[in-house]
């Protein structure tokens, strides 16, 4: 990064972490930059982007097929008029239909038929030693298998949720506070390191106080 | 001042001066990394892998230091692995396009014939399912624009498919498991390594323990151990101590406000009582 970009980035830094203190004029430009700079990036990229696979090699390479996406992918501005603002159902149905599909077909074999065959787990497992065999529960798999059953219960909405599904229930949704405990953990983590890597640019690269 | 104001001052405090300090503490290696290392390592030369560049800036501070270890395993010249990077969302390729070529040039690998960085294309699972037979149904040119046909590296890449390993460059779940439902599936011999952020991970997490994902690096730590297999210094080695401390703090943070409100409800229960 050169010397600009750096105290550019630097004091964008200091502005945004300010909010730290109270709101004030600085943070809001800092939060008006990137709000500006993301939009900015994404209408650039996904200009070049219909412009590189869909105009250019229709016009230069003959792929006159393209003019079938362009064209449906126009539609979309059909929203800014009254009259036709109709048309925007037909790319939009395109969009979810074939998005659905898509999505639909990859997830029932990985996130379903490979997830529930990942909980059919053996409850008994042996161990083998010098000293002879041993046979004994193994714990890691019997949370697995009750944590899927009984959290999958909780979300059972069509049975009222008292006797041994309400006690199931019960059991699942302590596993759910576990799991959210686990994800705001990793949170805490990960802005744990957002905060790290931040200082270390300021005392790094900014003032070089760091070598 | 207001509590919150203590709070951030005591974190700020703590973290800067251990990041001057730098006391050096020891961590373990888990073994979803030592598995992305070994998956790697265990690669025939030659071959072909295609690298995902799914994530935003915001979440630089653990996707690259992560990337740093990961992509110089990959781009070491002896390992003669050649590099195809591909992006679901639009803010990774341009950090992709910095680190590949500045490694790429330390390492004297060749951009377009040992690596290429096709960048981003709309459509998320559409788009790799579009790929999978041949890069040119979503990719007409790569990222800087020169056409497919003139990088020799994609003179032998047909599709996703013909890919033995797709290692995703991650900052949400979303990126490895596409590649589960849309990659994956279709061909189970392929390796799926995830290269995440912590806040990721926990969903990640059951599809590594049934196996679909064949390994992954989580968050600073998980850099870290890379660089620690990798016997390289860097910033995830460096980050370790104010990420543990950090951490010790927000749980003391956590276990002193919960005792407080206890006592909070406590007193109030007594006066109501009273």
């Amino acid at each position: 990064m050169t010397l600009v970009g750096v105290w550019i980035a630097a004091l964008l830094t200091l502005a945004i972490g300010s909010l730290l203190w109270k709101q004030n004029p600085a943070f809001r430009l800092a939060e008006h930059i990137l709000i500006g700079f993301t939009a900015g990036h994404l209408v650039v990229i996904n200009y070049y982007n219909v412009v590189n696979t869909g105009i250019k090699p229709l016009l230069y390479d003959g792929r006159l097929l393209n003019i079938v996406p362009i064209i449906i992918g126009a539609l979309f501005y059909m929203r800014f008029s009254k009259r036709f603002a109709w048309l925007t159902r037909i790319p939009l149905s395109f969009f979810f239909g074939i998005s659905g599909a898509v999505g639909i077909i990859g997830a029932l074999d990985a996130s379903i038929r490979q997830q529930v065959a990942a909980t059919v787990l053996p409850l008994i497992t042996s161990y083998s030693s010098p000293w002879g065999s041993f046979t004994f529960l193994d714990v890691n798999n019997a949370i697995i298998i009750a944590g899927t059953i009984c959290t999958l219960t909780y979300f059972f909405m069509t049975k009222r949720h008292t006797g041994i599904i309400g006690g199931t229930a019960r059991v699942g949704r302590y596993f759910i506070m576990i799991t959210l405990g686990a994800r705001f953990g990793a949170v805490v983590m990960s802005r744990m390191s957002l905060l790290y890597e931040r200082l270390y640019f300021l005392l790094h690269d900014w003032l070089h106080i760091l070598k | 001042m207001q509590p919150q104001h203590i709070i951030f001052l005591t974190l700020g405090t703590v973290m800067l001066a251990l990041l001057i300090w730098a006391p050096g503490m020891e961590y373990t290696i888990e073994e979803s990394t030592l598995s992305f290392y070994r998956a790697i390592d265990e690669l025939p030369a030659g071959s072909l892998v295609l690298v995902g560049a799914d994530f935003d800036v915001e979440n630089r501070a653990e996707i690259l230091p992560q990337m740093e270890a990961v992509l110089r395993h990959l781009m070491e010249p002896d390992r003669d692995l050649r590099i195809i990077s591909i992006s679901m969302w639009d803010q990774g390729p341009m950090v992709m396009d910095v680190f590949l070529r500045r490694i790429g040039d330390e390492l004297g690998r060749t951009y377009g014939t040992d690596y290429v960085n096709l960048g981003y294309a709309p459509g998320v699972h559409t788009m790799i399912r579009l790929i999978s037979h041949d890069f040119r149904g979503a990719f007409a040119r790569d990222f800087s624009g020169t056409p497919l046909d003139e990088l020799p590296i994609m003179a032998e890449a047909g599709g996703i498919l013909d890919i033995p390993m797709i290692v995703d460059f991650a900052d949400r779940e979303s990126g490895p498991i596409i590649y589960l439902e849309q990659v994956k599936t279709q061909n189970p011999q392929i390796k799926v390594l995830a290269s995440i952020n912590a806040a990721s991970f926990p969903p990640l997490e059951p599809y590594l323990q049934s196996g679909q994902v064949d390994g992954a690096v989580v968050g600073l730590k998980g850099a870290a151990e890379y660089e620690e297999l990798m016997g390289m210094e860097g910033l995830g080695k460096r980050g370790m101590d104010t990420q543990s401390v950090g951490q010790v703090l927000i749980m003391a943070l956590i276990i002193a406000g919960n005792v407080a409100a206890l006592i909070i409800a406590r007193r109030k229960k007594g006066r109501v009582a009273g």
